[in-house]
């Protein structure tokens, strides 16, 4: 009896999950409007650029402006932090074809920690149906954790707690909207709030960060893709900046030792808080069209930082300060 | 081995089918055997589960188990003056945990010699539960004549899995019994009556303590409400936390047709400091009452006060090796003896010695948390600071806690709430702890929340750590 009041109780944790859960119900709206406009793109270009990582990635790129400014053909992968590096990965593996250039573009956090399975990430790969996402990205036969994974395809009180929260007080259920996102999958808020700046460093990759490089660069060899890294931008405040670059020069240091990085003399630290939105990783329309330019120009020259200037950089820095 | 986790129900059942499985093939090779097996198997499965959690726990437990089993193989061989042999054998037993447990804090901290070699030791899970249960078996065998064990039965009563790690602290007479009589048996009634302890012990752990564990903020030193507010979350989610681990054990066990204590009998109920103690980790304070308490003369000698300061500042070591864990030991004997002169002079309503038995023993938890002497020295100070509790610190709850957060913690706790009141009414009208939560309605309202309210990140069990 009890075991069959354990199964009901998850079957209708995970059907509300799949069906009514605000967050999931926002990603699949993203999710199909990010392959509509993949779609697009595929059908006037032979070859495009696919960027990915969090929601800095889909706040802070504007595949519109890039096809009409610079005829730069480009597909926003970004989703949400919370779905774990390999998800967004996979995601963002399954957008790209043969010839395409991908864009790494995962928040540094994402990069320090260890890679586990994510109840987000789990929440998502139930909802779009795409399971596979949650193996490893880079192995077509990578095997999927299914009993784990499906146990984690349920609300918890912080969820639900919140939600009523939420009703209580006549909040919306989620906070973003599918209707403020783009065609291109660009996505944008009208909300503004106080940004504390950076909270968090990563001064070096995880291992199974470094794991996932060594694998992409493989994987890019064989399916004739080419990878490239690029830093988010992140809203930092003046005192904060050298620290800030400083450690992400030595981040980037790691990376370049896997995947070529996108040269952005910003180091991922930004001082305008005029180019963001709600959150010190989103940036405003703004700050978006300013970061959609500079990646497409770097991406058109080509422009990458070689590993000694990288360190060049990180020492100078340290040594006094300012970039 | 964290019930917890999947991982270990994974494991569980991998063991069980293997071991169903070679009962099969066993029953028809060597039908006479069978009840070997059942044991065999049971001290197998208890040691890969332990090897599970690693290898360093399960040479460690190894050891220990070995060697007291020898020691008192050992004592039971001389005749006369088997007593004096208990100077070697106790602290041969103790030594393991002295080494994981102790050696960094009276090395370095107490004698401020630096051995950068006893800084970062990995203290085996479950090693101060377990050496308590062998200490307690070579005193019980020696002290009531007891014959020495079969080597088998005696190690499948120092490593019943649903036990080792963190209790309950078995006696001999009560389990070792049930392991020399040990078979495989499914019987529905206990499968049932098992399932329910576990459903409950799960909704405990996963349902309430993680959940609190997320809202556990202890950072304040000034803010009075704020150093309350983390006492609160912390009390309730180790009460949660160490009592479902407790309840999983009971109901593991029971699966498997053994009865172990349970080792909480709804501490938060309790009227006095007292009566808390009979009712928090049960086995724990019977194992100081009788091999330490009693020993030393009791509650019946002059120096009873003594006694009991002695008895808990011992079990504060025994949680920790820290200043905090003595000042807490420390804090709960002081109560002790307070409760003890109190009566004469005093009749406190219930309502109001609950209230205070509350306030002391989450005041204490203070002790339990904050391992830095520095801040534990600052918060104790805020919290006996009337001006620690103005209105503008009241406020600064605001600046620390958003509205939303405040509203989940505001759910769990009315869910605590709900569930103390049922625990209190257990014990209120029944006498048996828990016995209206495991009720089929109160169960099926359990699994099901269990399901929709646990966090998806799982907590170590916070006593793993004792």
């Amino acid at each position: 009896m009890l075991l069959a009041v354990a199964a009901f109780a998850w079957l209708a944790g995970a059907l509300y999950t799949v069906f009514v859960n605000p967050e999931i119900v926002f990603l699949k709206g993203s999710v199909k409007i990010k392959q509509a406009w993949s779609q697009k793109i595929r059908s006037g270009h032979p070859h495009s650029v696919v960027i990915y990582g969090g929601s800095s990635c889909a706040f802070s790129i504007d595949g519109e402006r890039a096809l009409k400014q610079h005829a730069l053909p480009l597909v926003n992968a970004g989703l949400h932090i919370g779905l774990g590096a390999n998800v967004l990965t996979s995601w963002a593996l399954s957008q790209t074809r043969p010839g395409d250039t991908l864009v790494v573009a995962l928040e540094p956090p994402l990069l320090a920690d260890p890679f586990e399975p994510t109840t987000l990430g789990a929440q998502f790969a139930a909802a779009t149906g795409l399971p596979k996402t949650l193996a490893a990205p880079t192995d077509p036969a990578g095997s999927v954790p299914w009993l784990s994974s499906a146990l984690m395809v349920r609300p918890d009180a912080t969820h639900l707690l919140t939600l009523l929260a939420k009703a209580v007080r006549r909040r919306p259920a989620y906070f973003y909207r599918v209707q403020d996102i783009t065609a291109s999958g660009w996505e944008q808020s009208p909300h503004r709030n106080p940004l504390p700046g950076p909270t968090r460093y990563t001064p070096a990759l995880s291992a199974d960060a470094r794991t996932l490089l060594r694998t992409l660069r493989r994987w890019g060899e064989t399916n004739q893709v080419r990878i490239v890294c690029s830093l988010p931008w992140c809203y930092s405040r003046s005192e904060a900046v050298p620290h800030f670059r400083r450690t992400n020069a030595r981040l980037l240091i790691e990376v370049s030792d896997y995947l070529p990085v996108l040269k952005d003399s910003r180091l991922g630290a930004e001082t305008n808080i005029h180019y963001f939105s709600d959150t010190m990783w989103h940036l405003n329309p703004e700050g978006a069209a300013l970061r959609t330019d500079e990646l497409a120009g770097q991406l058109a020259n080509w422009d990458i930082w070689q590993p000694a200037e990288l360190r060049t950089h990180a020492h100078s820095l340290a040594t006094d300060g300012q970039p | 081995m964290n019930f917890g986790e999947l991982r270990f129900w994974q494991y569980l059942a991998t063991g069980l089918a293997v071991i169903l499985a070679g009962r099969a093939l066993c029953r028809k090779l060597f039908p006479r055997n069978i009840d070997q097996f059942d044991k065999a198997a049971l001290l197998g499965l208890g040691l890969f589960l332990l090897g599970c959690v690693s290898w360093v726990t399960l040479i460690v437990f190894l050891a220990v188990a070995v060697a007291s089993y020898l020691g008192l193989q050992w004592i039971l061989a001389h005749q006369t003056g088997r007593y004096r042999y208990l100077l070697v054998v106790i602290p041969l037993q103790l030594l393991p945990l002295f080494y994981f447990k102790y050696s960094d804090f009276f090395v370095n901290k107490v004698f401020g010699l630096d051995v950068a070699s006893l800084h970062h030791l990995l203290i085996p899970v479950g090693i101060s539960f377990y050496t308590f249960q062998k200490v307690a078996f070579v005193m019980d065998t020696l002290v009531h004549k007891r014959p020495l064990p079969r080597f088998l039965d005696y190690m499948n009563f120092a490593g019943f899995f649903p036990q080792i790690v963190a209790g309950p602290i078995e006696r001999r007479d009560d389990l070792l019994p049930q392991m020399e009589q040990f078979r495989i048996t499914w019987q529905v009634q206990n499968i049932n009556d098992g399932a329910g302890w576990i459903a409950l012990g799960l909704f405990f752990k996963c349902a309430l303590a993680d959940n609190f564990a997320l809202y556990f903020k202890p950072d304040s030193t000034d803010n009075a409400w704020l150093i309350w507010l983390a006492n609160l979350v912390f009390g309730l989610r180790i009460y949660y936390d160490f009592a479902g681990y407790s309840l999983v054990a009971v109901g593991l066990a029971r699966c498997l047709g053994v009865r172990l204590t349970v080792n909480f009998a709804s501490p938060y109920c309790a009227t006095s400091v007292a009566e808390f103690w009979r009712r928090w980790h049960i086995t724990l304070s019977q194992w100081f009452r009788d091999y330490l308490y009693v020993p030393l003369g009791g509650g019946r000698v002059r120096w009873w006060a003594l006694n009991v300061a002695v008895v808990f500042l011992l079990s504060g070591v025994w949680h920790g090796a820290g200043w905090n864990f003595v000042l807490w030991g420390a804090l709960h004997g002081a109560y002790l003896i307070f409760n003890r002169l109190a009566p004469q002079r005093l009749h406190v309503p219930s309502v109001l010695g609950w209230f205070a038995t509350m306030l002391a023993s989450f005041l204490a938890w203070l002790c339990f948390y904050e391992v830095r002497t520095g801040p534990l020295l600052a918060k104790f100070t805020t919290v006996f600071s009337p001006s620690a509790y103005s209105l503008t610190a009241l406020r600064g709850i605001r600046a620390e806690w958003t509205l939303t957060d405040l509203f989940v913690l505001g759910g769990l706790l009315a869910l605590a709430g709900l569930t103390l009141l049922l625990e209190w009414q257990s014990v209120a009208r029944k006498n048996d702890p828990y016995c209206f939560l495991r009720r089929p309605a109160v169960l099926a309202c359990a699994i099901t929340l269990t399901l929709w309210l646990a966090p998806g990140k799982n907590n170590a069990f916070i006593y793993f750590a004792f």
